[in-house]
């Protein structure tokens, strides 16, 4: 592999890496926000009609568009921890309001100006550090924030506690619907900040832009977990991911493969990947690490649709909720 | 209740193991076991928690395969292992102490969740015919509910019945052996002799029963005879009638242990009863350290009490009593209004349960219930989860302290295996339970609230309990504990207050605490409802 080809899947995968490691944060704390897709859309389209059709300068429009990302993030609390409706349902309709407003935004058309590259000076994308673009700086460096506030500090422990098991989280005072609208904000402003990097590296923001994002985050972040022994969602392995799997999809374009195949690598890999993982644990009676990726992959629909107080309003009740599956133990 | 008598001759037995053994990579689980069934007995399979009860189970359930050398015998031919499909049409059946019937469905979906529904010709299912079928299962155990609803609006026993109706279910082979594990666990005391009966009911239709319990009270009011597991070794099989309590409590316990256990003892020692609790606490010379007061939830009406430091402070009542939701209210874990006074001047009012732990109140919840811990975390993250935040400095968790503590702890109340980062689901019910214990002592509590504490605890781990409770009691920290078994509260009490319709009805103190104290306040003060639905139940 030439240095060339290094740098160009380093600067070509750091978007998806920054978007990965926006969903990692609700990940954790067990809420899929599906509307990454729909915000880097909409982010990179005001982004580019505040910067061309308004001249704001670059700061203000910066601040604008992660202040759209926040509002997502708002708006996906309020649909998964205020109403409560389950997160791959809720922040998907969101996914669908974002992408129309992208479209209503542009007018359904590719905003791009040669204006557009001068516009971001030097901050984004065009300013190079021995090849590789800054925005694989921007995902370094947020890789080990992201890393260091998971592994490293107690709000990292409580949003793994509340991803595990929120009931149990509430009951030891763990502020679990706060934690929660936390990482649905931090989503969004680093899905908008994708947004802004992606409008930066290729000069142009068209609506739906984002939504090729969104399985490549997705797999990059359950590949993740399954990098280490733990299993759990981790920013490190995160990132490794989103390489593996760009590197893999890099030398299927290069080999020239028909212009279908990333998708279909990325899906396959994430089956793959996960997959092997269970068949690998699930031979053994001791398949500890396991539990965890198992019961965040299920589809958790007690999360936002529990009534608490019904939950634990019995003793009997209780047991019988605990039993409410068929068991095979 | 009408033993069978059992004269053993070899074409009765039903089933015979032989040399069974199974040994999992880390230990042997089953050790030579010969166990024999006769047929239509109903024989109760003893043991404390990780004896082998499960495994053995699952051996005949087609679910694990034993070393070779083992053998079963079941009605007359080898049984062939590791096929559950092979075992269920040879006529093994279970109900899992999970019972396996979801809540959302109604009886007749349940029941087909077994071996599919009746079909018509074109493929449709026959409702009428499913419906008949339900009907005719539910007949067997003379049983009449509504079979429409939902099973979650179902009596807990109704549940039950629903599991063991879908094991004798005979459209693939006749059911010979009903193997029922635990099957006490999530019912209410009142509705034991329901299920009781309705067991006595399936044996009279012609099936043997293997009655799977570490409740000895339990087995000996149902069980002709019993057989004991113990580490993975059988202790032999005892006709029940000639056997003192004491006997079998030996042969479970294994080495003389003179701290027999009063719930496996039953009846038998209610004599004894008084001198349990060997604490002497005359809370009449104490100030009261806590004031509760307007206690409201939506089964509690209104309940003001005092609690003094150090005191233990019983909560009874039956099902419906608000005695269920009593430890939740408290803390705010469900909805509740309640304000809290401290000796120290300061107040607390309407709790939540991040306040109630700032203060010192702490909700512990049996291991089984739904918030109890978090079964994907370690035992270590378990522990330190409710104060993670003492352990962190600016951008780092300190390991060192971490460790330090739970270690402590791992020590102190024996939680095994002694690896903190061990995952929580794989420890046995009891070592849940301590880590659940050592989470919230870990808190430094002034008051810690118990829900049902022992509920599914093996012996060992229930003393083990109540010396935690007792030891901490004795050195200042208050309790309370909310529970279905008297046994519970005789033990550890100083003063019970006894709940009917949300209200407390009775309070009994120190001598005045016995097992028929409780129960006859909980049952005698009851001229309504409750004793209404407690006399339909037997």
């Amino acid at each position: 592999m030439t240095k060339g080809t290094v740098t160009a899947i380093a600067n070509n995968y750091a978007i998806s890496g920054i978007a990965a490691i926006a969903i990692l944060l609700p990940l954790v704390t067990g809420i899929f926000d599906v509307s990454i897709g729909g915000n880097i859309s909409l982010s990179s389209v005001i982004c580019a009609s505040l910067l061309i059709h308004l001249h704001w300068p670059i700061a203000i429009v910066l601040l604008c568009t992660l202040g759209v990302g926040a509002t997502i993030g708002l708006v996906n609390s309020f649909v998964v921890v205020v109403l409560r409706i389950p997160s791959l349902i809720g922040t998907l309709a969101v996914a669908g309001i974002a992408d129309s407003l992208s479209i209503a935004f542009s007018g359904n058309q590719s905003i791009s100006s040669p204006a557009l590259i001068g516009a971001f000076g030097n901050a984004f994308s065009q300013l190079q550090l021995g090849g590789f673009s800054i925005s694989v700086l921007y995902l370094l460096v947020l890789v080990i924030i992201v890393d260091v506030v998971l592994r490293q500090t107690a709000t990292g422990r409580y949003s793994y506690a509340v991803g595990f098991d929120p009931e149990v989280s509430r009951l030891a005072g763990v502020r679990v619907r706060g934690l929660q609208v936390w990482t649905l904000v931090l989503s969004g402003v680093l899905g908008a900040f994708a947004g802004v990097i992606l409008t930066a590296h290729v000069a142009s923001a068209s609506p739906n832009s984002g939504d090729t994002y969104l399985l490549p985050a997705f797999a990059a972040v359950f590949v993740g977990a399954t990098q280490f022994k733990a299993k759990r969602f981790n920013a490190l392995g995160t990132l490794i991911a989103v390489y593996m799997l760009g590197t893999g999809q890099y030398g299927l374009v290069i080999a020239g493969a028909p212009t279908w195949t990333p998708n279909l690598f990325q899906g396959v890999a994430l089956i793959a990947a996960i997959g092997l993982t269970h068949l690998g644990s699930s031979r053994q009676a001791d398949n500890e690490s396991f539990f965890r990726l198992k019961k965040i992959t299920k589809f958790r629909l007690s999360i936002s649709s529990g009534k608490k107080s019904d939950q634990i309003s019995t003793v009997s009740e209780v047991h019988n909720r605990d039993g409410s599956s068929i068991a095979h133990d | 209740m009408g033993r069978v008598s059992l004269m053993i001759s070899n074409s009765d037995i039903l089933l015979s193991t032989s040399n069974l053994s199974k040994t999992f990579p880390s230990q042997a689980a089953l050790d030579n076991v010969n166990l024999k069934i006769a047929r239509g007995e109903i024989q109760a399979l003893l043991g404390q928690n990780g004896s082998g009860k499960s495994t053995l189970i699952k051996v005949l359930a087609g679910i694990h395969t034993p070393d070779s050398g083992s053998e079963v015998n079941f009605d007359g031919a080898p049984l062939a292992f590791g096929s559950p499909r092979e075992s269920h049409r040879r006529g093994l059946r279970f109900v899992h102490q999970a019972l396996g019937v979801i809540n959302e469905l109604s009886a007749i979906e349940n029941i087909s969740l077994g071996f599919g529904y009746r079909k018509r010709r074109n493929g449709l299912i026959d409702w009428s015919a499913q419906r008949e079928k339900t009907r005719n299962l539910l007949q067997k155990l003379h049983l009449d509910f509504d079979i429409d609803i939902p099973a979650g609006r179902l009596r807990p026993v109704d549940r039950s019945a629903i599991a063991i109706s879908r094991a004798l279910d005979e459209d693939e082979g006749i059911s010979k052996l009903l193997i029922l594990d635990e099957p006490t666990a999530a019912l209410p005391p009142a509705e034991v002799e329901v299920l009781f009966s309705l067991i006595r009911k399936a044996r009279e239709s012609g099936t043997t029963i293997l009655y799977v319990s570490h409740r000895l009270d339990e087995v000996l009011e149902i069980a002709d005879r019993a057989s004991v597991l113990r580490d993975g070794c059988f202790e032999g099989t005892e006709e029940l009638r000639n056997m003192k309590p004491r006997d079998i409590i030996q042969m479970v316990m294994g080495a003389s242990d003179g701290t027999a256990n009063r719930r496996m003892l039953g009846d038998d020692v209610s004599e004894t009863v008084t001198h349990v609790n060997p604490r002497h606490l005359d809370q009449n010379q104490k100030e009261p350290s806590m004031v509760f007061t307007g206690l409201v939830s939506s089964t509690i009406k209104n309940i003001d009490f005092k609690l003094g430091k150090g005191e233990i402070l019983g909560i009874a009542g039956l099902t419906g009593s608000g005695r269920e939701e009593f430890a939740s209210a408290l803390v705010g874990a469900v909805e509740s209004t309640l304000t809290v006074e401290f000796a120290d001047g300061t107040t607390l009012v309407n709790p939540t349960p991040r306040t109630a732990r700032v203060k010192g109140i702490v909700l512990v919840l049996p291991n089984r219930a739904v918030g109890a811990s978090a079964k994907e975390l370690t035992v270590k993250e378990n522990i330190v989860l409710p104060i993670q935040g003492k352990y962190s400095q600016k951008f780092h968790v300190s390991k060192h302290k971490e460790l330090k503590d739970v270690r402590k702890w791992i020590d102190l109340i024996d939680i095994r295996p002694r690896d903190p980062e061990r995952a929580y689901a794989l420890l046995s019910g009891g070592n849940q339970q301590k880590v659940i214990f050592a989470k919230w002592l870990n808190t430094e509590p002034r008051l810690m609230v118990l829900d049902d504490p022992t509920s599914g605890v093996d012996i060992g781990a229930r003393q083990v309990i109540y010396e935690l409770v007792r030891k901490n009691g004795n050195s200042g920290t208050s309790f309370i504990v909310c529970s279905s078994d008297t046994d519970d509260l005789v033990a550890l009490c100083d003063r019970i207050l006894i709940l009917r319709d949300g209200v407390v009805s009775a309070e009994l103190q120190g001598k005045m605490i016995t097992d028929v104290a409780i129960t006859s306040a909980m049952l005698t003060v009851n001229s309504g409802s409750e004793s209404d639905r407690m006399l339909r139940t037997l």
